[in-house]
């Protein structure tokens, strides 16, 4: 491939995200949820973690142990907030390419010369504007509800560590699309890979709490070392440095994966191209 | 003259019926049946030429197609598009080949027709400074122009189908392939996009189509294969396909219609 390629190719990747976000500012009605999740779902944990601790300064102190930071509220808005932004990018390249299919649209896409990357991930990146938007409406909340304040040196940080994490996430994602394209349907596994993120990475508790296995599983996870960092930079004062080991893990799972990624979607679709299924939903 | 595409013994099977994950897990034996849908087509088109297939309904017409598309591997045989392999080439043979295989419902109806050809520009990596002028351009030409920016919800299927030719169009592509381009449009729709077709020709562009119609593909197509059950059973002109039909049945002076030379 020619740097021309390369260049033509990126071109393509924007025009993929442009297309893909001029459609979802179509259909305005998304944004409410976008506006009442992200608030409500912490939220109910809050007043479960305030009804369970009872208001007792010893079982703030526990928290704190454990956790590295006294702020509930924060806490579990950060895990929640990264829980939406997950399912947007485990759903992401999947959704996309099973809509371009069901659409009618795959076909028409891969009989061009861009990149297979292109419908992969264009509209996936479109996605990232409402994850930084459900972002905002957290720190916004916490600002408002709980006095919590996330300073920008703070949210810069948080920037680096999503950059680093998006690699592996984005490749989990991808290796949902190369299903979507074997199989046509992903919906049911999506929501088991969803559920043992939920049960394991420490959404809305922190890992020490669980079982050695169940942690052992959580360390080889990416949102696990994604939801700490997170949490570590924007509630703790970490710098990037203090956390540079988490972040190394990720990359590296983030190269692991994507190699993987690209193998399996590359076999996928010669599978595709074998039986006709691009156009088959 | 050059060859624009060159097919020797192109051959597709697909398996017939499912085999299940459980069966997959359990490693049984495979027993589905294999299906031939296209076999052993040689294929010789000239750079510049209307070659139309014709076939009824599960000849191989759209599996051929879309082989040469490059959008199915083939089981058996080799061919070359604009000079380059279907299988290793394919990249290549995509940069300069536009399709209409998929009808209207491959495109985006929340987006307007300008948006389409944006997106899809981008895609056959057209170059950016030369994007708007072609995407202008086409949309005149195929008389667009002055509902480029309505989404294409609110399209008529005719106006549809010819964005979906204008979205061919995007790469300048000198070879056009057409699955039954005039399926679904009114008399007056299909006449136009059958004159943009022969224009295309003019142009010097070759163009692949398959067609039901047989009016059609005598008045478009420079010679015509006629396929079923996979295999080409007759190509000539279309005058040579009525003349060999006449002298073989005798008709006297009878006319010979192309429908019967299908229908023999």
């Amino acid at each position: 491939m020619s740097l021309a390629d390369v260049g033509a190719d990126l071109r393509a990747f924007g025009a993929a995200s442009r297309k893909e976000w001029r459609i979802l500012r179509r259909y305005p009605g998304s944004l409410l949820s976008f506006i009442f999740w992200p608030i409500a779902l912490p939220l109910a944990f809050v007043f479960q973690a305030q009804a369970f601790g009872g208001g007792r300064e010893d079982t703030a102190a526990a928290f704190a142990a454990r956790t590295g930071t006294n702020e509930v509220a924060g806490f579990l808005f950060i895990g929640w907030a990264t829980y939406m932004w997950l399912s947007i990018i485990l759903w992401g390249p999947g959704t996309a390419l099973r809509t371009e299919q069901i659409r009618g649209s795959l076909e028409a896409i891969f009989l061009t010369p861009a990149s297979r990357l292109v419908v992969l991930f264009g509209p996936a990146v479109s996605q990232l504007a409402w994850a930084a938007w459900i972002f905002v409406v957290v720190g916004v909340a916490l600002w408002i509800g709980f006095g919590v304040t996330i300073g920008p040196l703070e949210a810069l940080r948080a920037v680096g560590v999503v950059l680093v994490a998006a690699p592996a996430l984005y490749a989990i994602g991808a290796l949902f699309a190369a299903i979507v394209l074997r199989f046509g349907e992903v919906s049911s596994l999506v929501q088991g890979v969803r559920g043992l993120f939920t049960a394991v990475c420490g959404m809305s508790f922190p890992i020490v709490v669980l079982p050695d296995w169940a942690q052992t599983v959580a360390l080889s996870l990416p949102p696990t070392y994604l939801i700490a960092d997170l949490r570590s930079v924007m509630l703790a004062g970490a710098e990037l440095g203090h956390v540079i080991g988490d972040l190394s893990i990720l990359a590296g799972m983030g190269v692991v994966l994507t190699l993987l990624a690209i193998f399996a979607f590359r076999r996928t679709e010669l599978h595709a191209r074998r039986g006709g299924k691009l156009a088959q939903y | 003259m050059s060859v624009a595409i060159e097919a020797i013994g192109l051959t597709k099977d697909f398996e017939k019926g499912r085999r299940t994950t459980w069966q997959r897990l359990r490693r049984e034996p495979d027993r589905r049946e294999t299906f031939r849908a296209v076999d052993g087509v040689d294929l010789h088109v000239e750079t510049g030429e209307v070659f139309g297939i014709l076939g009824p309904n599960g000849a191989g017409k759209t599996t051929t197609m879309r082989m040469l598309a490059t959008l199915l591997e083939p089981t058996a045989g080799t061919a070359t598009v604009l000079g380059h392999d279907l299988v290793t080439g394919a990249r290549d043979i995509r940069r300069r080949l536009g399709a209409v295989l998929s009808g209207e419902r491959s495109l985006y109806w929340k987006l307007t027709a300008r948006e389409n050809l944006e997106y899809f520009a981008a895609l056959y990596h057209v170059p950016p400074g030369e994007t708007r002028a072609r995407i202008v351009e086409i949309l005149e030409v195929m008389h667009l122009t002055d509902r480029a920016d309505d989404y294409v919800e609110k399209f008529s299927t005719g106006m549809r189908q010819r964005l979906v030719l204008a979205r061919a169009l995007l790469p300048a592509p000198s070879l056009l392939l057409l699955d039954e381009p005039t399926v679904g449009l009114d008399p007056q729709a299909a006449r136009d996009l059958r004159e943009r077709v022969l224009q295309l020709r003019d142009e010097g562009r070759t163009v692949l189509l398959t067609t039901h119609y047989m009016e059609e593909a005598d008045q478009l197509c420079d010679r015509i294969a006629i396929v079923d059950h996979g295999r080409i059973v007759a190509l000539d002109t279309p005058e040579g396909l009525k003349r060999s039909l006449h002298a073989r049945n005798g008709h006297g002076t009878l006319p010979v219609s192309l429908e019967d030379v299908f229908i023999s």
